[in-house]
């Protein structure tokens, strides 16, 4: 028996390892790419190696008994400290680690609460105390009047549906494709990417429990989606929150970059695809366009404020309140006449940077395509 | 059940059997086009034969559409819409049927010509929208923001489809400006006022501001120039879709993209382009569409002449696109479109160059023809079979047509369900006018006998003396699914036609035979109208094999049901292109594409009846790369389409470009395609060979386009 335990002990080494296997897709360049999985899942197990298989594990034992001889005795050397609490060492954290700091440096800033006046209720987002976005509850009535327009985009589920399904999850491949993204050349943007889908994923899910409003489907029988109805409400749309989310701090990093002469061509494509994600989930039957008016606003300010806590200079953050209306969504209708379809603008202000985002903001602004 | 209408309010006194079928709540009405289903709109689309210009009465409003009309001289047939206001009924329940029939009585007095004596015949097509309907039509204008093109035009090519993408960059001049000249939208959002009764208008100028205006975001530019709208049935929002029917046809007519580097469209060729309904496709019977056919052709026809005069000159070479058609008719160039198409098009070629162009449709395989000649009738009853699919949510229709001028009074034709399922009453009809038709009617003679089951219709049979000089037997049924909250549909599977006649009946001539279509019946522009295709059955005759994959022969002997004959029902005018399809790759015709009718001569050899396909184009790359490419609806947008409707526009673009360079529009055309050496040595299969290729052979005009490879 050698000093590593028993060969008994190797089948629960091997358990250990299935159980990386669950978490551990893709690594880093796959962060984008773990399949089906949004929210903090979208960093679930990255660069986790589990453990080893089990042929793996018995062979390293057995090779370390055989090399222990070469080893001088006695106590082990003293080494100098890691930098304490300190950024600098992020680059020795596996990537959900990271993770976990960017959604701490996010929710501990994060705050929400509910009224209702007896004839309205909403709920607020605000950050760092400062009011974000409020979403008004839509009425039942409006619902109703919505599912015709579900209705109308039914028929783009031939045209479409190899984009609905591929976008179940988030959607990074098709942002990378706009900014030629490579795993080897952009791990960083892609991990920013992440940083800011699972925020705003965070936020979307809050508002959806507290306004718990019912999916199209749930309202009308003539909906039949082509995708699973997801097991949370409808209003605000989280793939919504999440592409404009993406599209505008992808769109100040491709600025930052420098090295588009096409950038405007790219920004425009950018906020094409927010758009074009967003309908997509209206064409699968899922999603009223009101929520992807609730969903772009909210987007839009986490972006905003994602570019702010990255110390990304000027970065204004602007409060919006939205009163649902019978319109259908379009981003020329969200840049050109959001006043006039129920989205009124509060304050803008600026928030503080923060460690962690600044760390990735600074390492994603070097992965830029000027070289 | 069908209930027998007063005299006045039957709708067959002035229109068709497809209009009493259509507009009749009993018969086919539930089961119709949504718009003619739901709620009645008030203003239909309408042809008028006989000569008369259409004018308002007390019971309706009529408009005209704009019309090319150059020496004043009256049409044979007349595009109109009107307004039915509703005339006092003796029917209760608002019957739809009735309230058309009693409104065109007093039309057709006004508009009977005292020489030659005609009485107007009259098509009622698909209502039009209200949103559509122009408040202030100004006849006999065009809009004002029109300007002259920066290059003079040397040719026109016009196309005439659905889901127009009229901004694409692939119709901008080397100038940047649209060489979209004018662009009218049947179903667009009407404005306040406008040269067009209907619909909406766009000239050069406006699509280029509307460029300006929305340089990054198309959608949003089809959005605000009201091309767009969910609210607007018939409009609805087909731009949003990748690619449309429409676009990939008006792309490969007359854009200029990097998928057409070797034939590039000049700006001194302009472009008029006209949105159909964007729903025209639902019924794919054909039902309803010729007023906006008809129109369109107009429309074209009258724009040109506007900017050939604008240039100083009388007329311009002029290049029609009109990928449509639909499956049955008279085949024989004498139905109101294709007199109205011969008539513009003979009129115009004296003026300049006047080319039309259909495709030959894409039904060869599609067991939707049949001939039967004297030989096969006299045998004994005739036994067609019907085979009508499960789950056809749409009605089905048979057109069976006897010689012109064929006495068919001893025959009769009958019709029985399938697996011997009993109808309340025997369905056998005798092809002669009804014996209680008034001593005045005026409409063409006819009867017509209910197809009913357990009480309820499940369909209707007509015979018609069409156009006063041909029997046609019309068969038509309800879905056979349950649909549209209607308790009633008709048995899916094996239907029996059985047509009979008495020994003194009159015989067939060695040239002439019966003649059997069926209407089509499918989805092909996913407008969820479910509908799916029957087809025929010979019953007496075991099937021979045809030729349906690349390498098989072509079989020696014609069988009674067949692929040739199976042309586009509109396509018969003789100005007509009629356009085939081909492989690229094999060099051979497509499986699917339309062919002329072919009999058996009494010595055995095989010849031609009937309008022949003319010209070949490509429709399919190769068999694993079926249609083939050109733009979708947004600017950089692909689309494949897969049928003649794509071969159809390769053609207008070529004759449009010899057009403007002064050249025999058929200028650089191979001859046919060679037959193919699979089929060398073995029987003779020539006349076969060229009634599905023509006599010309048009170059590939998409990217990959090298010349066929024949060998």
């Amino acid at each position: 028996m050698g000093q590593y335990g028993g060969v008994g002990g190797v089948g629960g080494v091997g358990g250990v390892g299935g159980v990386g296997g669950v978490g551990g897709v893709g690594g880093v360049g796959g962060v984008g790419g773990v399949g089906g999985f949004v929210g903090i899942g979208g960093f679930l197990g990255a660069q986790d190696p589990g453990g080893y298989s089990a042929t793996t594990t018995v062979g390293l034992q057995t090779t370390a008994e055989a090399l222990m001889h070469l080893n001088a005795t006695g106590p082990a050397t003293a080494t100098n400290p890691l930098a304490f609490n300190n950024t600098v060492n992020n680059d020795r954290w596996a990537t959900w680690v990271r993770g976990s700091l960017y959604v701490s440096e996010f929710l501990t800033r994060l705050g929400y609460d509910v009224a209702d006046d007896g004839t309205e209720k909403s709920a607020r987002v605000t950050f760092d105390g400062r009011d974000l976005v409020h979403l008004v509850l839509p009425s039942d009535a409006l619902l109703a009047e919505q599912c015709t327009m579900v209705n109308d985009y039914a028929d783009l589920r031939t045209d479409r549906g190899a984009e609905i399904t591929s976008q179940l999850g988030f959607p990074t491949e098709y942002f990378a494709m706009i900014l030629g993204m490579h795993a080897g050349q952009h791990g960083n943007t892609f991990e920013l990417i992440t940083a800011t889908q699972v925020a705003a994923a965070h936020v979307a899910m809050i508002l959806k429990h507290a306004l718990a409003v019912r999916r199209p489907d749930q309202v009308d029988g003539r909906i039949l989606p082509m995708i699973p109805t997801p097991g949370h409400g409808s209003f605000p749309s989280a793939h919504a929150t999440e592409a404009y989310a993406a599209a505008t701090v992808l769109s100040a990093l491709a600025q930052d970059w420098g090295g588009f002469p096409d950038l405007a061509n790219r920004q425009a494509m950018l906020r094409g695809l927010a758009e074009r994600i967003t309908v997509n989930r209206t064409v699968a039957g899922v999603h009223y366009p009101i929520d992807s008016w609730a969903g772009a606003i909210l987007g839009t300010a986490i972006g905003e404020v994602v570019l702010s806590m990255c110390g990304r200079g000027n970065s204004d953050v602007a409060e919006k309140r939205y009163v649902p209306a019978n319109h259908d969504f379009t981003d020329f209708d969200f840049v050109n006449n959001a006043g006039t379809m129920g989205v009124t603008d509060g304050v803008t202000f600026q928030l503080a940077a923060t460690p962690h985002y600044s760390w990735i903001w600074s390492r994603a602004v070097a992965e830029t395509q000027k070289v | 059940m069908y209930a027998q209408r007063p005299e006045t309010e039957r709708i067959d006194r002035y229109a068709g059997p497809y209009e009493r079928w259509i507009f009749s709540d009993e018969l086919g009405r539930p089961f119709s086009f949504p718009l003619i289903a739901g709620a009645q709109s008030g203003f239909y689309t309408a042809l008028m034969e006989g000569g008369a210009d259409p004018v308002s009465t007390s019971d309706m409003v009529v408009r005209v559409p704009p019309l090319w009309k150059p020496n004043g001289d009256p049409l044979p047939v007349t595009p109109f819409v009107f307004q039915n206001l509703g005339p006092p009924l003796q029917r209760a329940g608002d019957p739809e049927d009735a309230k058309i029939a009693v409104g065109l009585k007093d039309l057709r007095l006004k508009s009977k010509l005292p020489d030659p004596g005609i009485v107007p015949r009259f098509r009622i097509n698909f209502p039009v929208i209200p949103d559509t309907w122009v408040p202030v039509y100004q006849e006999n204008t065009a809009p004002a923001a029109w300007t002259k093109p920066t290059v003079k035009p040397k040719a026109i090519v016009a196309v005439i489809d659905d889901g127009l993408p009229f901004a694409h960059r692939a119709f901008l001049g080397e100038d940047g400006r649209t060489r979209i000249s004018h662009c009218w939208l049947q179903s667009g959002l009407a404005e306040p006022q406008a040269s067009v009764p209907f619909g909406r208008e766009y000239v050069n100028s406006q699509i280029d501001d509307l460029r300006t205006a929305y340089p990054r975001d198309e959608a949003q530019l089809y959005r605000a120039a009201g091309a767009m709208e969910t609210g607007v049935s018939e409009l609805g929002t087909h731009l949003r879709r990748g690619a449309t029917h429409g676009s990939h046809v008006l792309g490969i007519a007359a854009g200029n993209d990097s998928q057409f580097p070797d034939h590039v469209v000049g700006d001194d060729v302009q472009i008029i382009a006209v949105q159909l309904p964007n729903t025209i496709a639902w019924d794919t019977s054909g039902f309803g569409k010729e007023m906006y056919m008809l129109s369109a052709i107009h429309y074209v026809f009258e724009r040109a002449r506007r900017i050939a005069e604008a240039h100083g000159e009388a007329e311009l070479p002029l290049i029609v696109n009109f990928s449509y058609g639909w499956s049955a008719g008279r085949h024989d160039g004498q139905s109101e479109m294709e007199i109205a198409i011969n008539h513009l098009v003979e009129s115009r070629r004296p003026r300049a160059v006047t080319e039309f162009i259909m495709p030959t449709g894409n039904n060869f395989g599609s067991s939707m023809h049949a001939r039967f000649d004297e030989g096969r009738v006299g045998w004994g009853d005739l036994n067609i079979g019907w085979q009508v699919q499960p789950d056809d949510r749409t009605s089905s229709y048979m057109e069976l047509w006897f010689p012109e001028g064929f006495d068919a009074s001893d025959y009769t034709v009958t019709i029985a369900p399938p697996g011997g399922a009993p109808l309340d009453v025997p369905a056998t009809l005798h092809v002669s006018p009804d014996p209680n038709l008034p001593a005045d009617d005026e409409g063409d003679p006819r009867r017509f006998l209910e197809i009913e089951m357990g009480g309820q219709n499940v369909g209707q049979m007509s015979a018609d003396f069409h156009r006063g000089n041909r029997w046609r037997v019309m068969v038509a049924l309800i879905p056979t699914a349950y649909t549209r909250q209607q308790g009633r549909r008709a048995l899916s599977g094996l239907w029996t036609v059985t047509v009979s006649r008495s020994a003194n009946a009159r015989k067939l001539d060695p040239s002439e035979a019966l003649l059997v279509w069926l209407q089509r019946d499918d989805d092909p522009s996913n407008l969820r109208s479910h509908g799916r295709q029957s087809r025929l059955v010979d019953l007496d005759k075991p099937k021979p094999p045809r030729p349906a994959r690349a390498m098989q022969r072509i079989p020696a002997e014609l069988p009674d049901v067949c692929g040739y004959g199976a042309m586009n029902g509109v396509a018969s005018s003789a100005v007509t292109r009629r356009v085939a399809g081909y492989e690229e790759h094999s060099g051979r015709p497509s499986i699917y594409s339309g062919a002329g009718g072919l009999r058996t001569t009494s010595a055995g050899a095989v010849e031609a009846w009937g309008r022949q396909a003319e010209i070949m184009a490509v429709a399919d790359q190769s068999m694993l790369r079926p249609g083939i490419p050109s733009i979708g609806v947004l600017s950089g947008a692909r689309a494949r389409l897969v049928g003649t409707s794509g071969a159809a526009p390769a053609v207008a673009r070529m004759m449009a470009c010899n057009a403007a360079a002064g050249r025999p529009v058929l200028d650089g055309c191979d001859s046919a395609l060679p037959p193919h050496p699979v089929e060398e040595g073995g029987h003779p299969v020539t006349a076969q060979h060229a009634a599905r290729v023509g006599t010309a052979t048009v170059p590939p005009v998409t990217r990959g386009g090298t010349r066929a490879l024949h060998r």
